[in-house]
């Protein structure tokens, strides 16, 4: 192997990180193969020094990894889910407020895949309500609004009046007529 | 009991719902996590997100952890594949990555001021993805052939995006080789 040859994959190595921390033969006699080395060394230096953590992380970790505070990661993230349960708080503490006890578990809300769009994507009917009642444990199903087409109990948002796709479409329908 | 035995039955009890086991886990490798995270993702709110995710992580799925080999490697994996989802997720929303601007309260290296790290990660952040990605997963200890079975890419590949990283680097950070010796 000529010189040329041997600074060429010289070269070559150091510049895909190998060799670095012990240059071959050819490097020992090359100039520019040991000033290469010394950036290349250099700006792996850079690249690779970090600050130290925050001290307050190991704290915010311990917490964030309790057992109570993985089961609130788990939930399913969801704009018209957050909605959801915003809403029935606020009608909850408004009935607690007003003396009103619980309703019966027939009168549960009833969420769609048209009331809830996006990510999360759950059958129609009780099931999506039992679904969000898992994560709300506390909840005690209301009902408060209704589906302005069939009557049923629903929380309707801008987005989704209606309780599922069929009452989409007879709002659609009412509303061209 | 050796290093893989301690670390198994540590791993063990904190999956029992031992609270003080868990604690000594995160405790053990929380600063490793760190580096790597910080590293890799090159600011500081992305790294405590993927320092997180990682242990909460580690956490959900510790029953999958055999005592094969350090608890330290295997934690290191979740958080190199969180904080690789991390940068995709970026790549894909195309946010450029900003240069931090580190605030006076967070302690920088001796060696390093805080002009010559913008100058690092503004110098990165010129990197292709690929390139940044096979330069800082080296620098982070990861041979080329764990890289290229991690990426799902021939080792040459990662070897050749090494190169074509530093050749880019090298003239950006040229003045600051002799204020890190």
């Amino acid at each position: 192997m000529t010189y040329i040859e041997e600074h060429e994959r010289t070269r070559r190595r150091l510049l895909e990180g190998e060799g670095l921390l012990a240059p071959d033969g050819h490097a020992a006699i090359c100039p520019s193969c040991r000033e290469l080395a010394a950036a290349l060394a250099a700006i792996d230096r850079l690249a690779g020094d970090v600050p130290e953590p925050r001290p307050g992380l190991l704290g915010d970790i311990l917490a964030r990894t309790r057992p109570e505070a993985l089961g609130e990661t788990a939930r399913p993230r969801n704009a018209a889910w957050a909605h959801a349960v915003a809403l029935r708080r606020r009608l909850r503490a408004e009935r607690r407020a007003s003396g009103q006890g619980a309703v019966s578990e027939d009168d549960v809300p009833v969420m769609t895949p048209v009331s809830l769009p996006g990510d999360l994507v759950l059958p129609a009917g009780p099931v999506a309500t039992r679904a969000l009642d898992r994560h709300e444990a506390a909840d005690t199903p209301l009902q408060d609004e209704s589906c302005t087409i069939c009557g049923a109990a629903f929380i309707p948002t801008p987005q989704s009046p209606t309780c599922c796709a069929g009452c989409f479409s007879e709002l659609q329908r009412r509303q061209q007529n | 009991m050796g290093r893989g035995g301690r670390d198994a039955e540590l791993a063990a009890r904190a999956l029992r719902g031992d609270e003080e086991a868990w604690s000594r886990v995160v405790e053990l490798h929380w600063v490793a996590v760190w580096r790597l995270a910080r590293l890799l993702v090159r600011d500081t709110q992305g790294a405590e997100d993927v320092v997180l995710e990682t242990f909460a992580t580690v956490r959900r799925t510790l029953a999958g952890y055999r005592g094969k080999g350090p608890l330290a490697g295997w934690i290191q994996a979740i958080c190199r594949g969180v904080a690789l989802d991390t940068l995709g997720r970026r790549a894909r929303r195309g946010c450029e990555q900003s240069v931090e601007h580190l605030p006076g309260s967070v302690a920088l290296p001796g060696s390093i001021d805080r002009d010559a790290r913008a100058d690092v990660e503004r110098a990165l952040a010129a990197l292709a993805d690929d390139e940044r990605e096979a330069l800082l997963l080296q620098v982070a200890g990861f041979g080329a052939r764990e890289v290229a079975e991690l990426l799902g890419v021939a080792e040459t590949t990662i070897r050749s995006r090494r190169a074509r990283a530093r050749e880019h680097l090298l003239p950006l950070l040229e003045g600051y080789r002799g204020r890190t010796r």
